[in-house]
């Protein structure tokens, strides 16, 4: 214990080294990324303040986040969700629900994963039995007896949103959205999608019931922005245990954002694809 | 409670016990005193005789009904003979409309049942479905229940007449060996069936009278059964007979045909069939009496409707209507001459039932007018037969009426003004009619919204006078005038009881009126939600269109109706209005009760599940659609007196197309049915929906009832944003003005018009954090812009060089092909060489195709998903003249 504690302030290089590569490693492979998003201050607050008043004040909402792959949509839901899930009333109270377009492939699957990720009665272990007809019965029917003081808010968070308009009658859609839209248990229902044109893609009763709130996320920096994000990303952070190390570690990071060689292979990635995502990977390579 | 299974899985066997007498023999009915029933499993069976109270399949429930048996009959008109009883109900408190239970003031026993006594039961029912016999025990009202051990036994204290919970007099003992005054009636009854039997008997012989179809005997047959057809008389009346008049109207048949007097003439012209819808059974000895008296009373007051009718044809010159009202006047001073000629009595029958039946249709509303009419019917057969009677009968006639109380006489004679009073306006509302029947036709339908305290009734009724709901002199007229009598004679029905319950402060308020009242207002901030379904008790904008269903429900043979429209223009919010506002009004006892389902073609997830939940809603039973579908239809074509009326109501109706069509068929199909007393709104987007997607003969069964709403305008929108705010001062009005004339030029859906509201004040809060300013026109114009600005142009702005460059490369490639496709390869080529122009470096061809799929999942291009290889074909989502201007302006 105490061999650890004087190794705190001065750790030998190689221990250094492999904490560095365990931090950016986190950060680029796993996406958890240093401090906020940049450029969506707004769409951050916007979001935030829609799901709180869901959380908290029992309001349906309905909203889709509409950008480019790579351009941090599920990104900016996680640090939203994680934002939202520190006070503490709502952690106790909120209930998510993520489906993927991928992943449920058809309403009856997407029926069948809901209500287990609800907990609803008819959940024996992981399993939910029924048919379809009655899945569907089922929920409306718990969904419908809520209200808008002593329910549960449901956050239902639909991952690749333009794939569940081409379910059979969007049933699903006009589902949710109703819900959202009368006074049963307050639901959000939030939509990630890289087509724009996904609100042709919906029936018009659909589209009646869908809120039109839409958040747009464009990467909409220039090349001066890019590379302070190339050196953000490289940044150790505050706590990191040893200081100097870490202090060195950043001055050379910005040496090296300032370097011709590393900027033009930015630029020539940047001229090709804005995405962050994309940035990370190439990153990933240098660890 | 006991459970009961009522649908034994095993068959019963049912054989009549004792020897059977004649009821009628011209209709081969043959009464009985007993029924054996034996069920498969079951070693001994059980033996019912009449009196006993028994317990009788239900239809939907899970309990059976609990009935007393009055008689047992075989019905010999049909092929097969079946085997009848008439009975008297009793209900359950479960079977009480939920919003009446609470009139108990106490907690039922769970053997508790209560005696039937409404007007328009059907009391008849088939014998097979008895199940057994149970024992019920009368309690006087302040008696406490015993606890009995046996779970057969039932106790009834109190009789439930639809309206309220009244205590039962003595009277009723319904045990087996009880001499109840009930009992004793009935004995009666079938002394004087075995009476009136012998005196038929063949052995009595030579007699070649035949029994008149009396209403008790026809009663007794519930099939309708023509007894004979006249060749030039086209005039078919049914009558409905309560049956506690049963025993009255036997009796006096018998000492009719005891007195040898038929008229062969009369009856030709009379179908007497009568469904004998009846009230149970008056229990008082009084009661009986006074149902006898009634009778008479209404012969009385036909006379006098008859004279006043004189003043109503003072204008009109006919020779037979003199002659009717010269007749009429005759026969209510008791002047019958039985010399009066065999023609002129034929022709005053006519007018009679014509007058009858004009009388009915005139008053479909109430159950008690209705057995007015069914009385005034009994009255002029019976005048008719006492024309050609001899004296005796006569005598005996006014025997009976000088039996009658002067109290008696008093309300009799206020029943018959009453009557005349109806006659007279009937008559005026038909000269009216023959003036300027259009007008009369308009005033009614703009009427509508006070008549939805009458339409569910008139439903409810409908169904049982829809038997009756042609008018003899309607053979000659055309269909359109017959509509347009029968929407004058409710508009008329509707003054008269206005004018009859003066007294009741309570007149059936329209939904304009309730819609004065004041929402509390509550200080709400301006973005909490309130939507269409739950947020304010009326719909702004939507009067028109409430008050017209109401009306066009109210025409009884309209049972579908179809309400189309754009989304968000409140249909459905409209229909939901008008049901709470009918609710309201059941509540308030103004209506009969009825129950309002709901299914959505979008809750579905398959056309034929819409009967499993339809079942699931109306009776709480579970089944497989197809079950459920067998169900359904077994219980919209029985006749069940003691269902309420059903209200369905079938949202998104396009998704419940099927190849067959058969779902949307038997929608449409049920509430045809006499006995299903259903009625179903269907909605949906599109106005030509029946045109375009049904078959004939689902349209056809659909009807022309139709309804469109139309998109708000921008000064309803307007309107239903003032009335959302409740009077809360928190837009500007230029601002609620840009909001709504955007949304009308854009939809008209009101949902599209709040969420913007919505989203402005949330826009509003945010920018500025001290002060309460109003949402102003800036806020609202970027909330507009955030929900309806193209993102196209933004993406294109912001993508990446090699993104832009490609858009570039296939513009130019367009322009060069003179197409509007091409492929990969083509457009790399372009790509190539306009980034050499730009002095950029080349990208390889994989990062080019990156970059093309990238723009592809965007939706910026539309590609071939399923070939990514050089020939992929490649064309733009977005015109060639927005990505010149995105790209511009750089």
């Amino acid at each position: 214990m105490s061999k650890r504690r004087t190794k705190e302030t001065s750790l030998t290089l190689g221990e250094c080294i492999s904490q560095v590569q365990d931090i950016l490693r986190k950060r680029f492979c796993l996406q958890k990324l240093n401090g906020r998003p940049f450029g969506m201050e707004s769409q951050h607050k916007h979001l935030l303040e829609l799901l709180k008043r869901t959380a908290i004040q029992g309001e349906s909402n309905s909203i889709l986040i509409v950008g480019p792959r790579g351009a941090g949509k599920t990104m900016l839901l996680n640090d939203v969700l994680n934002a939202l899930l520190e006070v503490k009333q709502v952690r106790e109270n909120v209930l998510e629900v993520h489906l993927n377009g991928l992943l449920q492939t058809d309403d009856k699957i997407a029926l069948k994963e809901i209500t287990r990720q609800l907990q609803l009665e008819n959940v024996v272990g992981d399993k939910v039995f029924g048919s379809f007809a009655e899945n569907l019965a089922f929920l409306l029917e718990a969904l419908k007896k809520g209200n808008r003081s002593s329910s549960r808010p449901v956050i239902f968070i639909l991952d690749e949103f333009d794939l569940f308009a081409h379910h059979k009658n969007q049933t699903l859609l006009y589902n949710l959205f109703d819900i959202s839209q009368s006074a049963q248990t307050p639901v959000a229902v939030i939509g990630l999608t890289c087509r724009l044109d996904v609100l042709q893609l919906l029936e018009k009763r659909v589209k009646s019931r869908f809120s039109h709130r839409q958040i747009h996320l464009l990467n909409s920096f220039n090349f001066q922005q890019y590379l302070k994000i190339f050196e953000e990303q490289l940044t150790l952070p505050e706590d990191f245990p040893d200081r100097r190390f870490s202090q060195e570690w950043n001055q050379n990071c910005q040496s090296l954002s300032k370097d011709q060689t590393v900027k033009d292979v930015l630029q020539k990635q940047f001229n090709s694809s804005k995405d962050l995502r994309s940035l990370h990977i190439l990153l990933a390579y240098l660890f | 409670m006991i459970k009961y299974f009522t649908r034994l899985k095993k068959k019963r066997v049912y054989s009549w016990v004792g020897r059977a007498a004649f009821m009628d023999r011209k209709l081969q009915s043959l009464a009985y005193g007993g029924i054996y029933v034996k069920a498969d499993g079951d070693l001994t069976g059980s033996y019912i005789r009449c009196g006993d109270c028994i317990l009788i399949e239900s239809d939907d429930t899970g309990q059976p009904y609990v009935a007393k048996l009055l008689k047992l009959y075989d019905d010999g008109t049909e092929v097969h003979r079946i085997k009848r009883a008439v009975v008297q109900w009793f209900v359950r408190f479960e079977e009480i409309p939920a919003g009446k239970r609470k009139l108990l003031s106490r907690d039922p026993d769970p053997h508790e049942i209560f005696l039937y006594d409404v007007g328009n039961c059907d009391n008849d029912i088939n014998a097979e479905t008895i199940i057994g016999d149970i024992k019920v025990v009368q309690l006087s009202p302040d008696q406490v229940f015993q606890k009995e051990k046996n779970e057969h036994v039932l106790f009834v204290k109190l009789s439930w007449n639809g309206k309220a919970f009244k205590p039962l007099t003595k009277c009723m003992l319904p045990s087996r060996n009880g001499s109840s005054p009930m009992q004793e009636i009935a004995d009666k009854v079938s002394q004087q069936n075995s009476l009136k039997l012998n005196f038929c008997s063949p052995k009595d012989g030579s007699c070649d009278f035949d029994i008149i179809p009396t209403s008790a005997a026809c009663s007794s047959n519930k099939a309708s059964h023509s007894l004979t057809k006249s060749k030039n008389s086209d005039i078919e009346i049914e009558s409905k007979h309560s049956a506690s008049k049963h025993s009255h109207s036997k009796d006096r048949s018998s000492l009719r045909s005891a007195t040898k007097n038929s008229t062969p003439g009369a009856r030709k012209k009379l179908q007497l069939t009568s469904p004998s819808k009846s009230p149970g059974s008056k229990l008082t000895r009084q009661d009986v009496l006074a149902q006898l008296f009634d009778d008479d009373a209404f012969v009385e007051s036909v006379g006098s409707t008859v004279a006043k009718r004189k003043v109503a044809f003072d204008s009109c010159d006919s020779p037979t209507k003199k002659s009717l009202d010269s007749q009429s006047s005759e026969m209510s001073n008791h002047c019958i001459s039985p010399t009066s000629q065999k023609s002129s009595v034929k022709e005053s029958t006519d007018l009679i039932a014509a007058a009858s039946t004009k009388l009915r249709k005139a008053t479909p509303g109430k159950a008690r007018s209705r057995d007015a009419f069914s009385s005034i019917i009994d009255g002029i057969c019976e005048l008719k037969n006492h024309e050609e009677e001899d004296c005796t009968d006569a005598d005996q006639l006014s025997k009976t009426r000088n039996m009658t109380t002067p109290a008696k006489h008093e309300s009799t004679s206020k029943k018959g003004c009453r009557s005349s009073t109806r006659i007279k306006e009937m008559e005026d509302t038909r000269r009216e009619i023959r003036l300027s029947s259009s007008k009369t036709c308009r005033k009614s339908v703009l009427k509508g919204a006070a008549h939805l305290m009458e339409q569910i009734s008139i439903l409810n009724d409908s169904s049982e006078d829809e038997d009756e709901d042609f008018s003899p002199d309607s053979c000659s007229s055309e269909e359109e005038d017959e509509e347009q009598e029968e929407d004058a004679a409710r508009s008329k029905i509707d003054q008269k009881k206005k004018s009859h319950q003066g007294h009741v402060p309570s007149t059936p308020k329209s939904s304009q009126k309730s819609s004065v009242s004041i929402t509390p207002n509550r200080m709400r901030t301006p973005r909490t939600p309130r939507t269409p379904h739950n947020a304010t008790p009326r719909i702004p904008c939507r009067n028109q269109p409430v008050r017209k269903p109401g009306s066009v429900l109210e025409e009884a043979r309209a049972r579908c109706m179809y309400i189309s429209g754009v989304p968000g223009t409140g249909k459905t919010a409209t229909v939901h209005e008008v049901i709470r506002c009918l609710q309201h009004a059941s509540e308030q006892d103004e209506l009969p009760a009825f129950q309002f389902i709901e299914i959505n073609g979008m809750k579905l997830t398959d056309p034929h599940q819409a009967y499993a939940q339809i079942l699931k809603m109306l009776t709480g039973q579970k089944a497989t659609a197809d079950h459920a579908a067998a169900l359904l239809e077994k219980r919209f074509s029985t006749p069940s007196p003691k269902r309420e009326t059903a209200v369905l109501l079938v949202d998104e109706l396009d998704l419940l197309w099927t190849r067959k069509q058969n779902v949307m068929y038997n929608l449409f199909d049920w509430p045809t049915r006499k006995s299903a007393k259903l009625v179903v709104l269907a909605i949906a987007n599109t106005m030509d929906l029946p045109e375009r997607i049904m078959i004939n003969r689902v349209s056809s069964r659909l009807g022309l009832t139709r309804m469109s709403f139309q998109p708000y305008t921008y000064k309803q929108l307007q309107q239903i944003i003032t009335s959302r705010l409740n009077r809360l001062k928190a837009f500007e009005d230029d601002a609620i003005q840009l909001v709504s004339r955007k949304v009308a030029a854009l939809s008209g859906d009101a949902r599209r018009c709040l969420d913007i509201c919505r989203r402005a004040t949330e826009i509003c809060e945010l920018t500025q954090n001290k002060g309460t300013r109003l949402v102003g026109m800036v806020h609202v114009m970027e909330a507009l812009d955030e929900m309806f600005s193209s993102p196209f142009i933004m993406a294109i702005r912001t993508a990446s060089v090699q993104e832009q460059m490609f858009l570039r490369a296939i513009i130019a490639e367009f322009r060069r092909l003179g197409l509007e496709e091409a492929t990969f390869q083509q457009v790399y080529q372009q790509h190539i060489s306009l980034c050499r122009i730009e002095g950029l470096q080349p990208p390889t061809m994989s990062e080019t195709m990156a970059v093309c799929l990238r723009l592809g999942a965007s939706r910026l291009l539309l590609t071939e998903s399923s070939k990514n290889d050089l020939h992929m074909r490649v064309r733009l989502n977005v015109s060639q003249d927005d990505i010149m201007y995105a790209l511009k302006e750089e």
